[in-house]
Protein backbone atom coordinates (compact mmCIF):
# COMPACT_ATOMS: atom_id res chain seq x y z
CA UNK A 1 0.00 0.00 0.00
CA UNK A 2 1.45 3.41 -0.91
CA UNK A 3 2.58 5.62 1.92
CA UNK A 4 -0.23 7.82 3.11
CA UNK A 5 1.35 10.41 5.40
CA UNK A 6 -1.94 12.11 6.28
CA UNK A 7 -3.51 8.81 7.28
CA UNK A 8 -0.41 7.96 9.32
CA UNK A 9 -0.63 11.32 11.05
CA UNK A 10 -4.36 10.80 11.71
CA UNK A 11 -3.67 7.40 13.21
CA UNK A 12 -1.06 8.97 15.46
CA UNK A 13 -3.66 11.46 16.70
CA UNK A 14 -6.01 8.58 17.48
CA UNK A 15 -3.20 6.76 19.31
CA UNK A 16 -2.44 9.86 21.30
CA UNK A 17 -6.10 10.38 22.22
CA UNK A 18 -6.43 6.78 23.34
CA UNK A 19 -3.32 7.12 25.45
CA UNK A 20 -4.55 10.31 27.03
CA UNK A 21 -7.93 8.81 27.86
CA UNK A 22 -6.28 5.79 29.45
CA UNK A 23 -3.84 7.91 31.45
CA UNK A 24 -6.27 10.57 32.59
CA UNK A 25 -9.26 8.31 33.11
CA UNK A 26 -11.61 10.74 31.42
CA UNK A 27 -15.22 9.92 32.23
CA UNK A 28 -17.41 8.95 29.30
CA UNK A 29 -20.93 10.10 28.57
CA UNK A 30 -23.21 8.13 26.28
CA UNK A 31 -25.50 9.63 23.62
CA UNK A 32 -28.01 7.88 21.40
CA UNK A 33 -29.46 9.22 18.15
CA UNK A 34 -31.52 6.28 16.96
CA UNK A 35 -29.09 3.95 15.17
CA UNK A 36 -26.10 6.21 15.91
CA UNK A 37 -24.65 5.81 19.37
CA UNK A 38 -21.49 7.24 20.83
CA UNK A 39 -19.50 7.64 23.99
CA UNK A 40 -17.95 11.07 24.45
CA UNK A 41 -14.88 11.76 26.57
CA UNK A 42 -13.78 15.37 26.81
CA UNK A 43 -10.62 16.93 28.22
CA UNK A 44 -11.72 20.37 29.36
CA UNK A 45 -14.84 21.36 31.30
CA UNK A 46 -15.75 24.30 29.10
CA UNK A 47 -15.35 22.20 25.97
CA UNK A 48 -17.52 19.46 27.49
CA UNK A 49 -20.26 21.99 28.22
CA UNK A 50 -20.10 23.48 24.73
CA UNK A 51 -20.13 20.08 23.03
CA UNK A 52 -23.07 18.66 24.97
CA UNK A 53 -25.49 21.57 25.26
CA UNK A 54 -27.31 20.79 22.00
CA UNK A 55 -27.19 17.01 22.38
CA UNK A 56 -28.01 16.72 26.07
CA UNK A 57 -31.47 15.37 25.23
CA UNK A 58 -29.81 12.27 23.73
CA UNK A 59 -27.91 11.23 26.87
CA UNK A 60 -28.15 7.47 27.33
CA UNK A 61 -26.41 4.41 28.70
CA UNK A 62 -24.29 3.14 25.81
CA UNK A 63 -22.63 -0.24 25.35
CA UNK A 64 -19.08 -0.88 24.20
CA UNK A 65 -19.97 -1.25 20.51
CA UNK A 66 -20.63 2.47 20.12
CA UNK A 67 -18.39 5.02 18.46
CA UNK A 68 -15.89 6.50 20.87
CA UNK A 69 -15.29 10.23 20.52
CA UNK A 70 -12.42 11.90 22.35
CA UNK A 71 -12.48 15.70 22.35
CA UNK A 72 -9.43 17.62 23.49
CA UNK A 73 -9.21 21.28 24.40
CA UNK A 74 -5.56 22.19 23.87
CA UNK A 75 -5.62 24.87 26.55
CA UNK A 76 -7.60 23.12 29.29
CA UNK A 77 -5.90 19.77 28.79
CA UNK A 78 -2.40 21.25 28.75
CA UNK A 79 -1.73 19.61 25.37
CA UNK A 80 -1.43 22.92 23.63
CA UNK A 81 -2.61 23.58 20.10
CA UNK A 82 -2.62 20.73 17.61
CA UNK A 83 -0.11 20.74 14.77
CA UNK A 84 -1.57 22.17 11.58
CA UNK A 85 -1.83 20.79 8.07
CA UNK A 86 1.72 20.16 6.89
CA UNK A 87 1.06 18.02 3.89
CA UNK A 88 1.32 18.60 0.16
CA UNK A 89 -1.88 19.28 -1.71
CA UNK A 90 -2.19 16.13 -3.81
CA UNK A 91 -5.97 15.78 -4.07
CA UNK A 92 -8.66 18.38 -4.81
CA UNK A 93 -10.13 17.84 -1.33
CA UNK A 94 -6.76 18.72 0.20
CA UNK A 95 -7.40 22.33 -0.70
CA UNK A 96 -10.07 22.13 1.99
CA UNK A 97 -7.66 20.27 4.24
CA UNK A 98 -9.77 17.16 3.98
CA UNK A 99 -8.34 13.67 3.53
CA UNK A 100 -10.68 10.77 2.91
CA UNK A 101 -10.38 7.05 2.68
CA UNK A 102 -13.28 4.62 3.07
CA UNK A 103 -12.16 3.73 6.57
CA UNK A 104 -10.63 6.99 7.75
CA UNK A 105 -11.34 10.69 7.38
CA UNK A 106 -9.30 13.59 8.67
CA UNK A 107 -10.00 17.29 8.43
CA UNK A 108 -8.04 20.32 9.54
CA UNK A 109 -9.95 23.52 10.17
CA UNK A 110 -7.41 26.36 10.04
CA UNK A 111 -9.89 28.94 11.33
CA UNK A 112 -10.54 27.23 14.66
CA UNK A 113 -7.27 25.28 14.59
CA UNK A 114 -9.05 22.00 15.03
CA UNK A 115 -8.30 18.50 13.78
CA UNK A 116 -11.16 16.06 13.40
CA UNK A 117 -10.27 12.44 12.69
CA UNK A 118 -12.55 9.41 12.37
CA UNK A 119 -11.53 5.78 11.98
CA UNK A 120 -14.07 3.11 11.07
CA UNK A 121 -12.06 0.04 12.10
CA UNK A 122 -11.09 1.60 15.43
CA UNK A 123 -14.64 2.94 15.98
CA UNK A 124 -12.92 6.01 17.31
CA UNK A 125 -12.90 9.71 16.53
CA UNK A 126 -10.75 12.48 17.95
CA UNK A 127 -11.35 16.20 17.90
CA UNK A 128 -8.42 18.32 19.04
CA UNK A 129 -9.03 22.04 19.12
CA UNK A 130 -6.50 24.69 20.09
CA UNK A 131 -8.73 26.55 22.54
CA UNK A 132 -12.38 25.71 23.22
CA UNK A 133 -12.95 29.18 24.63
CA UNK A 134 -12.03 30.68 21.26
CA UNK A 135 -14.43 28.58 19.21
CA UNK A 136 -17.13 30.63 17.51
CA UNK A 137 -20.49 30.63 19.21
CA UNK A 138 -22.24 28.88 16.31
CA UNK A 139 -20.15 25.74 16.92
CA UNK A 140 -22.39 25.08 19.94
CA UNK A 141 -25.42 24.61 17.68
CA UNK A 142 -24.13 21.53 15.87
CA UNK A 143 -21.28 19.95 17.86
CA UNK A 144 -19.43 16.83 16.69
CA UNK A 145 -20.98 17.42 13.28
CA UNK A 146 -18.12 16.12 11.14
CA UNK A 147 -17.55 12.89 13.02
CA UNK A 148 -21.26 12.15 13.29
CA UNK A 149 -21.51 12.75 9.55
CA UNK A 150 -18.60 10.50 8.65
CA UNK A 151 -19.71 7.74 11.00
CA UNK A 152 -23.34 7.85 9.83
CA UNK A 153 -22.28 7.87 6.18
CA UNK A 154 -20.37 4.63 6.69
CA UNK A 155 -23.63 2.89 7.61
CA UNK A 156 -27.17 2.95 6.24
CA UNK A 157 -28.08 6.45 7.46
CA UNK A 158 -26.82 9.94 6.72
CA UNK A 159 -26.88 13.46 8.09
CA UNK A 160 -28.94 15.86 6.02
CA UNK A 161 -29.08 19.64 6.07
CA UNK A 162 -32.81 19.70 6.70
CA UNK A 163 -35.46 20.23 9.34
CA UNK A 164 -38.16 17.84 10.39
CA UNK A 165 -41.63 18.59 11.78
CA UNK A 166 -44.61 16.37 12.41
CA UNK A 167 -47.49 15.19 14.51
CA UNK A 168 -48.14 11.91 16.27
CA UNK A 169 -44.92 10.28 15.16
CA UNK A 170 -45.21 11.10 11.44
CA UNK A 171 -43.61 14.06 9.75
CA UNK A 172 -42.13 15.82 6.76
CA UNK A 173 -38.57 16.78 5.93
CA UNK A 174 -38.03 20.46 5.17
CA UNK A 175 -35.09 20.78 2.80
CA UNK A 176 -33.49 23.93 1.53
CA UNK A 177 -30.42 26.11 1.84
CA UNK A 178 -30.06 28.84 4.44
CA UNK A 179 -32.66 31.57 4.00
CA UNK A 180 -35.27 29.26 2.51
CA UNK A 181 -37.53 29.60 5.56
CA UNK A 182 -36.83 26.31 7.31
CA UNK A 183 -36.15 27.68 10.79
CA UNK A 184 -39.03 30.14 10.84
CA UNK A 185 -41.39 27.42 9.67
CA UNK A 186 -40.13 25.07 12.38
CA UNK A 187 -40.54 27.72 15.07
CA UNK A 188 -44.08 28.56 13.92
CA UNK A 189 -44.94 24.87 13.68
CA UNK A 190 -43.75 24.28 17.24
CA UNK A 191 -45.95 27.14 18.46
CA UNK A 192 -48.87 25.49 16.64
CA UNK A 193 -48.33 22.22 18.48
CA UNK A 194 -46.20 20.34 15.97
CA UNK A 195 -43.30 18.27 17.16
CA UNK A 196 -39.84 18.70 15.68
CA UNK A 197 -36.51 16.94 15.59
CA UNK A 198 -34.41 19.97 14.69
CA UNK A 199 -34.17 22.74 12.14
CA UNK A 200 -30.69 22.39 10.68
CA UNK A 201 -29.29 18.86 10.62
CA UNK A 202 -31.08 15.56 11.15
CA UNK A 203 -30.11 11.93 10.86
CA UNK A 204 -32.12 10.05 8.23
CA UNK A 205 -32.30 6.43 7.16
CA UNK A 206 -33.82 6.25 3.66
CA UNK A 207 -35.04 2.65 3.85
CA UNK A 208 -37.41 2.92 6.84
CA UNK A 209 -37.98 6.58 5.84
CA UNK A 210 -37.26 7.82 9.34
CA UNK A 211 -35.51 10.86 10.80
CA UNK A 212 -33.83 11.19 14.20
CA UNK A 213 -33.04 14.38 16.06
CA UNK A 214 -29.38 15.34 16.43
CA UNK A 215 -29.40 18.88 17.80
CA UNK A 216 -32.18 20.52 19.77
CA UNK A 217 -31.35 23.97 18.48
CA UNK A 218 -33.45 26.33 16.44
CA UNK A 219 -31.60 29.37 15.12
CA UNK A 220 -33.57 32.49 14.31
CA UNK A 221 -32.43 35.76 12.83
CA UNK A 222 -33.95 39.05 13.94
CA UNK A 223 -36.60 39.04 11.21
CA UNK A 224 -37.68 35.51 12.11
CA UNK A 225 -37.82 36.38 15.80
CA UNK A 226 -40.25 39.15 14.98
CA UNK A 227 -42.49 36.59 13.33
CA UNK A 228 -42.35 34.22 16.32
CA UNK A 229 -41.69 36.54 19.29
CA UNK A 230 -42.85 33.87 21.75
CA UNK A 231 -39.29 32.47 21.65
CA UNK A 232 -37.67 35.66 22.94
CA UNK A 233 -37.66 34.40 26.52
CA UNK A 234 -35.94 31.13 25.59
CA UNK A 235 -32.91 32.56 23.77
CA UNK A 236 -29.78 30.78 24.96
CA UNK A 237 -27.34 33.39 23.63
CA UNK A 238 -28.82 36.74 24.70
CA UNK A 239 -25.42 38.46 24.48
CA UNK A 240 -24.79 37.38 20.88
CA UNK A 241 -23.12 39.78 18.51
CA UNK A 242 -25.15 41.92 16.16
CA UNK A 243 -26.22 39.91 13.14
CA UNK A 244 -25.71 36.59 14.87
CA UNK A 245 -28.74 34.31 15.06
CA UNK A 246 -30.57 33.69 18.32
CA UNK A 247 -30.26 30.09 19.53
CA UNK A 248 -33.11 28.30 21.23
CA UNK A 249 -32.76 24.83 22.71
CA UNK A 250 -36.16 23.30 22.09
CA UNK A 251 -35.71 20.18 24.21
CA UNK A 252 -35.50 22.48 27.22
CA UNK A 253 -37.68 25.39 26.05
CA UNK A 254 -40.54 23.32 24.62
CA UNK A 255 -39.96 19.73 25.77
CA UNK A 256 -43.50 18.71 24.86
CA UNK A 257 -42.71 19.43 21.20
CA UNK A 258 -39.38 17.69 21.06
CA UNK A 259 -39.40 14.49 18.97
CA UNK A 260 -36.44 12.12 19.09
CA UNK A 261 -37.68 10.41 15.94
CA UNK A 262 -40.32 10.87 13.25
CA UNK A 263 -41.40 8.71 10.34
CA UNK A 264 -41.23 10.61 7.06
CA UNK A 265 -44.11 10.90 4.60
CA UNK A 266 -42.85 13.62 2.25
CA UNK A 267 -40.12 16.11 1.49
CA UNK A 268 -41.12 19.78 1.44
CA UNK A 269 -38.91 22.36 -0.25
CA UNK A 270 -39.63 25.73 1.37
CA UNK A 271 -39.23 28.83 -0.77
CA UNK A 272 -39.92 32.33 0.51
CA UNK A 273 -42.22 33.92 -2.08
CA UNK A 274 -43.71 36.90 -0.28
CA UNK A 275 -47.10 35.92 -1.67
CA UNK A 276 -50.22 36.31 0.43
CA UNK A 277 -50.96 32.60 0.57
CA UNK A 278 -48.81 29.54 1.13
CA UNK A 279 -49.08 26.82 -1.51
CA UNK A 280 -47.87 23.23 -1.69
CA UNK A 281 -47.19 22.12 -5.25
CA UNK A 282 -45.62 18.90 -6.56
CA UNK A 283 -41.89 19.04 -7.23
CA UNK A 284 -39.70 16.73 -9.24
CA UNK A 285 -37.07 14.57 -7.61
CA UNK A 286 -34.39 16.56 -9.41
CA UNK A 287 -35.63 19.79 -7.84
CA UNK A 288 -35.70 18.10 -4.44
CA UNK A 289 -32.19 16.85 -5.03
CA UNK A 290 -30.98 20.36 -5.80
CA UNK A 291 -32.60 21.68 -2.64
CA UNK A 292 -31.35 18.95 -0.35
CA UNK A 293 -28.01 17.61 -1.51
CA UNK A 294 -25.71 20.50 -2.51
CA UNK A 295 -26.16 22.38 0.76
CA UNK A 296 -25.62 19.13 2.67
CA UNK A 297 -22.44 18.16 0.86
CA UNK A 298 -20.98 21.67 0.96
CA UNK A 299 -21.71 22.13 4.67
CA UNK A 300 -20.71 18.63 5.71
CA UNK A 301 -17.31 18.00 4.22
CA UNK A 302 -16.49 14.49 3.06
CA UNK A 303 -18.57 11.41 2.19
CA UNK A 304 -20.21 13.41 -0.58
CA UNK A 305 -20.86 10.46 -2.85
CA UNK A 306 -22.48 8.51 -0.02
CA UNK A 307 -24.71 11.50 0.72
CA UNK A 308 -25.65 11.73 -2.95
CA UNK A 309 -26.48 8.03 -3.26
CA UNK A 310 -28.51 7.84 -0.05
CA UNK A 311 -30.32 11.09 -0.74
CA UNK A 312 -31.27 9.75 -4.15
CA UNK A 313 -32.60 6.62 -2.48
CA UNK A 314 -34.63 8.73 -0.05
CA UNK A 315 -36.04 10.94 -2.79
CA UNK A 316 -37.10 7.89 -4.78
CA UNK A 317 -39.02 6.65 -1.74
CA UNK A 318 -40.70 9.91 -0.73
CA UNK A 319 -42.81 12.36 -2.75
CA UNK A 320 -41.44 15.90 -2.97
CA UNK A 321 -43.37 19.15 -2.92
CA UNK A 322 -42.42 22.78 -3.17
CA UNK A 323 -43.66 24.76 -0.17
CA UNK A 324 -44.20 28.26 -1.50
CA UNK A 325 -44.27 30.21 1.74
CA UNK A 326 -46.64 33.11 2.17
CA UNK A 327 -46.06 36.06 4.43
CA UNK A 328 -47.60 34.61 7.61
CA UNK A 329 -45.81 31.68 9.27
CA UNK A 330 -49.00 30.66 11.10
CA UNK A 331 -50.86 30.42 7.80
CA UNK A 332 -47.99 28.38 6.33
CA UNK A 333 -48.19 25.97 9.24
CA UNK A 334 -51.95 25.55 8.76
CA UNK A 335 -51.30 24.69 5.11
CA UNK A 336 -48.65 22.15 6.12
CA UNK A 337 -51.03 20.67 8.67
CA UNK A 338 -53.71 20.17 6.02
CA UNK A 339 -51.14 18.76 3.62
CA UNK A 340 -49.86 16.28 6.20
CA UNK A 341 -53.39 15.14 6.97
CA UNK A 342 -53.82 14.31 3.27
CA UNK A 343 -50.48 12.52 2.82
CA UNK A 344 -50.53 10.52 6.05
CA UNK A 345 -50.61 6.81 5.16
CA UNK B 1 -5.59 12.27 -31.86
CA UNK B 2 -8.46 14.69 -31.34
CA UNK B 3 -9.61 17.20 -28.77
CA UNK B 4 -11.53 15.04 -26.33
CA UNK B 5 -13.86 15.80 -23.46
CA UNK B 6 -14.36 13.58 -20.43
CA UNK B 7 -16.39 13.96 -17.24
CA UNK B 8 -14.22 15.20 -14.36
CA UNK B 9 -15.32 12.40 -12.07
CA UNK B 10 -12.63 13.18 -9.50
CA UNK B 11 -14.47 16.37 -8.58
CA UNK B 12 -17.98 15.89 -9.88
CA UNK B 13 -20.66 13.61 -8.47
CA UNK B 14 -23.83 13.01 -10.45
CA UNK B 15 -27.20 11.35 -10.10
CA UNK B 16 -29.92 10.84 -12.70
CA UNK B 17 -33.64 11.19 -12.15
CA UNK B 18 -36.45 10.81 -14.66
CA UNK B 19 -35.81 13.80 -16.89
CA UNK B 20 -32.91 15.40 -15.11
CA UNK B 21 -29.35 14.69 -14.07
CA UNK B 22 -27.91 16.68 -11.19
CA UNK B 23 -24.16 17.33 -11.14
CA UNK B 24 -22.36 18.55 -8.05
CA UNK B 25 -18.88 20.01 -8.41
CA UNK B 26 -17.45 19.14 -5.02
CA UNK B 27 -14.37 21.26 -5.50
CA UNK B 28 -16.00 24.50 -6.62
CA UNK B 29 -19.24 24.36 -4.64
CA UNK B 30 -21.40 24.57 -7.75
CA UNK B 31 -24.19 22.34 -9.01
CA UNK B 32 -26.03 21.84 -12.25
CA UNK B 33 -29.28 20.62 -13.68
CA UNK B 34 -28.92 18.79 -16.99
CA UNK B 35 -32.07 18.34 -19.05
CA UNK B 36 -33.25 17.35 -22.54
CA UNK B 37 -30.26 15.72 -24.31
CA UNK B 38 -27.71 16.85 -21.73
CA UNK B 39 -28.06 13.81 -19.40
CA UNK B 40 -27.33 11.47 -22.32
CA UNK B 41 -24.35 13.47 -23.51
CA UNK B 42 -23.04 13.50 -19.93
CA UNK B 43 -23.25 9.69 -19.87
CA UNK B 44 -21.47 9.48 -23.22
CA UNK B 45 -18.50 11.48 -21.96
CA UNK B 46 -17.82 9.19 -19.02
CA UNK B 47 -15.13 8.02 -21.44
CA UNK B 48 -13.03 10.50 -23.44
CA UNK B 49 -14.94 11.56 -26.54
CA UNK B 50 -14.45 14.16 -29.23
CA UNK B 51 -17.39 16.09 -30.65
CA UNK B 52 -16.84 14.29 -33.94
CA UNK B 53 -16.95 10.88 -32.24
CA UNK B 54 -20.13 11.84 -30.39
CA UNK B 55 -21.73 12.90 -33.65
CA UNK B 56 -20.75 9.61 -35.29
CA UNK B 57 -22.33 7.57 -32.51
CA UNK B 58 -25.46 9.71 -32.42
CA UNK B 59 -25.82 9.62 -36.22
CA UNK B 60 -25.61 5.85 -36.13
CA UNK B 61 -28.13 5.46 -33.31
CA UNK B 62 -30.68 8.18 -34.08
CA UNK B 63 -32.92 8.62 -37.11
CA UNK B 64 -31.52 12.06 -37.83
CA UNK B 65 -29.50 14.81 -36.24
CA UNK B 66 -30.49 18.47 -36.15
CA UNK B 67 -28.40 20.66 -38.44
CA UNK B 68 -26.88 22.49 -35.49
CA UNK B 69 -25.96 19.31 -33.58
CA UNK B 70 -22.25 20.15 -33.61
CA UNK B 71 -22.83 23.60 -32.13
CA UNK B 72 -25.27 22.28 -29.52
CA UNK B 73 -22.92 19.57 -28.30
CA UNK B 74 -19.86 21.82 -28.37
CA UNK B 75 -21.66 24.54 -26.42
CA UNK B 76 -22.69 22.11 -23.70
CA UNK B 77 -19.23 20.59 -23.37
CA UNK B 78 -17.53 23.98 -23.34
CA UNK B 79 -19.94 25.24 -20.68
CA UNK B 80 -19.21 22.26 -18.45
CA UNK B 81 -15.50 22.58 -19.19
CA UNK B 82 -15.56 26.22 -18.10
CA UNK B 83 -17.31 25.11 -14.90
CA UNK B 84 -14.65 22.49 -14.14
CA UNK B 85 -17.03 19.58 -14.66
CA UNK B 86 -15.41 18.35 -17.86
CA UNK B 87 -11.76 17.91 -18.73
CA UNK B 88 -10.49 18.67 -22.21
CA UNK B 89 -7.33 17.22 -23.71
CA UNK B 90 -5.86 15.71 -26.81
CA UNK B 91 -6.37 11.97 -26.98
CA UNK B 92 -7.69 9.08 -29.00
CA UNK B 93 -11.47 8.96 -28.45
CA UNK B 94 -12.59 5.79 -26.66
CA UNK B 95 -16.28 6.26 -27.25
CA UNK B 96 -18.80 3.46 -27.40
CA UNK B 97 -22.58 3.80 -27.66
CA UNK B 98 -23.77 3.68 -24.07
CA UNK B 99 -27.17 2.00 -24.36
CA UNK B 100 -28.60 3.88 -21.38
CA UNK B 101 -27.50 7.18 -22.82
CA UNK B 102 -28.99 6.40 -26.22
CA UNK B 103 -32.24 5.12 -24.71
CA UNK B 104 -32.65 8.33 -22.69
CA UNK B 105 -32.57 10.35 -25.90
CA UNK B 106 -35.81 8.78 -27.06
CA UNK B 107 -34.65 8.80 -30.68
CA UNK B 108 -34.11 12.57 -30.90
CA UNK B 109 -31.22 14.88 -30.10
CA UNK B 110 -32.88 17.88 -28.48
CA UNK B 111 -30.99 20.99 -27.44
CA UNK B 112 -29.06 20.11 -24.28
CA UNK B 113 -29.90 22.32 -21.31
CA UNK B 114 -27.30 23.04 -18.64
CA UNK B 115 -28.58 25.17 -15.76
CA UNK B 116 -25.81 26.32 -13.42
CA UNK B 117 -26.23 27.15 -9.74
CA UNK B 118 -23.58 29.16 -7.90
CA UNK B 119 -25.61 30.19 -4.85
CA UNK B 120 -23.83 27.85 -2.44
CA UNK B 121 -20.26 28.62 -3.44
CA UNK B 122 -19.80 30.68 -0.29
CA UNK B 123 -20.08 27.45 1.70
CA UNK B 124 -16.81 26.29 0.18
CA UNK B 125 -14.30 28.53 1.84
CA UNK B 126 -11.50 29.23 -0.59
CA UNK B 127 -9.15 31.29 1.49
CA UNK B 128 -6.08 32.86 -0.04
CA UNK B 129 -3.82 30.61 2.02
CA UNK B 130 -4.80 27.69 -0.18
CA UNK B 131 -3.69 29.56 -3.25
CA UNK B 132 -0.53 31.05 -1.84
CA UNK B 133 1.36 28.22 -0.25
CA UNK B 134 1.44 24.52 -0.93
CA UNK B 135 1.40 23.59 2.76
CA UNK B 136 -0.07 26.17 5.08
CA UNK B 137 0.82 29.52 6.45
CA UNK B 138 -0.20 33.11 6.24
CA UNK B 139 -1.93 34.43 8.20
CA UNK B 140 -2.26 31.43 10.53
CA UNK B 141 1.13 29.81 10.29
CA UNK B 142 0.94 26.88 12.69
CA UNK B 143 3.74 25.50 14.83
CA UNK B 144 6.06 22.91 13.23
CA UNK B 145 4.64 19.47 12.66
CA UNK B 146 5.16 17.49 15.84
CA UNK B 147 3.14 15.48 18.26
CA UNK B 148 5.44 16.29 21.16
Amino acid sequence: MPLDPIAAFAESLLDRAEGLVAAAGLPGRGFEFGPLRLTLQVAGELYAARLTRAIGFAAAQIGPAALGVVALDGVASGLGPPPGWHFPITLPSHRERLHERPDLTARWDPDTRTWRVWSAPRRLAVIWTADAAALPEWEDSAPLRDVLHWHAASGPALLLHAAVIGREGRGVLLAGPGGSGKSTTVAAAVLAGFSTGGDDFVLVDPVPKRAWALYDTVKLDAASLELVPQFQAAIANPSRRSGQKARIHLAAARPETWARSLGLDAVLLPVVTGAAQTRVVPAGAGEAMRALVPSTVFLLRGAARAVLAKSTDLLRRLPSFRLELGREPQEAVAVIDAFMARTRP
Amino acid sequence: MSICYVANTACVAHEAFDEETVLINLERGTYFSLRQSAPSLWLLIQQPASVEALLLVLARELLELPPDATEMITAMLETLHAEGCVLKFEAVPALSADSTAIARLGGVLTAPIVQSFHDLQELIVIDPVHEVHEFDGWPHRPPPFALS
